[in-house]
């Protein structure tokens, strides 16, 4: 039997965004931050469900538990990479200094369905918003319409 | 840029400081100071080499955890190299823009200093680079994780005086500048 891969989609809408998930009977839509000065860029990630060895607030009462996105993440239109980008739990953006934060319930949710852990079984595609604003006016009536 | 340029002189001294050390020791001998080991995995981080210590990208991502956390103990106990190592971390998380790190670092660093202020003090005074980004992380505990500011002003009040006898005072400037508005030094 194929080992169970995942998938987390990350749409960015300005200063927060959705995060969705599904897996069997777990659907999860849910909004999401980051930190403004330390922004990923958008792609697709392979990722591990671990823990943060260093906070020790997980949900579970262990380490906190979060998403690993693996090693030389972009950031900032390509400014640098990172190593050390987690999806973890928070209530906004002041929760992060690059990560990706979302609900402490939903998070663990999420975490708790994938298996194996330590493992990198995890898609996560992180996107922009495309805005389309305004009406798109044919050249020829701009121009008739000066004269 | 700035602060990757600032780190290639200490990259560079980690080095020497790394081969001085494999040069003099035997190898089964308990190193001095910074282990070769940790001090090698500083070097290899800040220079986006893969850690030669681990053998994998989540291996990899766990050591880094682990150093982290061997000289956050140290350091609250007291050991004043630890101290300096671990406020080193902290300059790599922010040039490398290591996000979860960093987030510790928001965390912990004001209680270390809250319980050891003349040790972090100490170190800065001997290493004035690491005033901006150990400031920032003083000051950026006051807002981390929902915190809105609270306690801010009263830690200014308290420890302005103190900062300003151990630092230069432009140094002690910037470290307030740091702790009143804290923008990530990179």
């Amino acid at each position: 039997m194929a080992d169970t891969t995942y998938t987390i989609d990350v749409l960015r809408k300005g200063s927060d965004g959705i995060l969705t998930f599904k897996n069997g009977s777990i659907e999860i839509s849910t909004t999401c931050w980051w930190d403004p000065d330390v922004v990923i860029d958008a792609g697709s990630y392979i990722a591990y469900a671990t823990r943060m060895a260093n906070k020790s607030d997980g949900t579970d009462g262990g380490k906190r538990e979060g998403i690993w996105l693996g090693k030389g993440v972009p950031y900032n239109s390509g400014a640098g990479k990172s190593n050390g980008i987690f999806i973890h739990k928070g209530t906004g953006p002041s929760w992060s200094d690059g990560c990706i934060v979302a609900s402490a319930a939903l998070v663990y949710q999420m975490w708790s369905s994938i298996h194996p852990k330590e493992t990198a079984n995890i898609t996560v595609n992180v996107q922009d918003e495309t805005v389309r604003r305004g009406v798109i006016v044919p050249y020829k009536c701009m121009v008739a319409d000066w004269y | 840029m700035r602060a990757v340029q600032r780190a290639w002189p200490i990259a560079r001294r980690l080095a020497a400081a790394l081969g001085s050390a494999c040069a003099l020791m035997p190898a089964a001998a308990a190193p001095a100071g910074v282990p070769p080991a940790d001090a090698a995995e500083i070097v290899e981080t800040l220079l986006g080499i893969e850690p030669a210590r681990h053998a994998t990208p989540l291996e990899a991502m766990k050591g880094w955890a682990a150093l982290y956390g061997r000289y956050h103990r140290a350091a609250r106990e007291g050991d004043a190299t630890a101290m300096g190592v671990w406020l080193l971390i902290a300059h790599t998380a922010v040039v490398k823009a290591d996000a979860a790190t960093s987030e510790s670092f928001s965390d912990d660093l004001l209680p270390v200093y809250r319980a050891q202020p003349r040790a972090v003090l100490g170190v800065l005074a001997d290493n004035l680079w690491l005033v901006p980004v150990t400031c920032f992380y003083l000051g950026r505990h006051f807002d981390f994780q929902g915190r809105g500011g609270a306690g801010r002003d009263a830690f200014v009040a308290e420890h302005q005086a103190r900062i300003g006898a151990a630092l230069p005072a432009a140094a002690a400037a910037r470290c307030l500048a740091q702790i009143k508005e804290p923008r990530a030094p990179r």
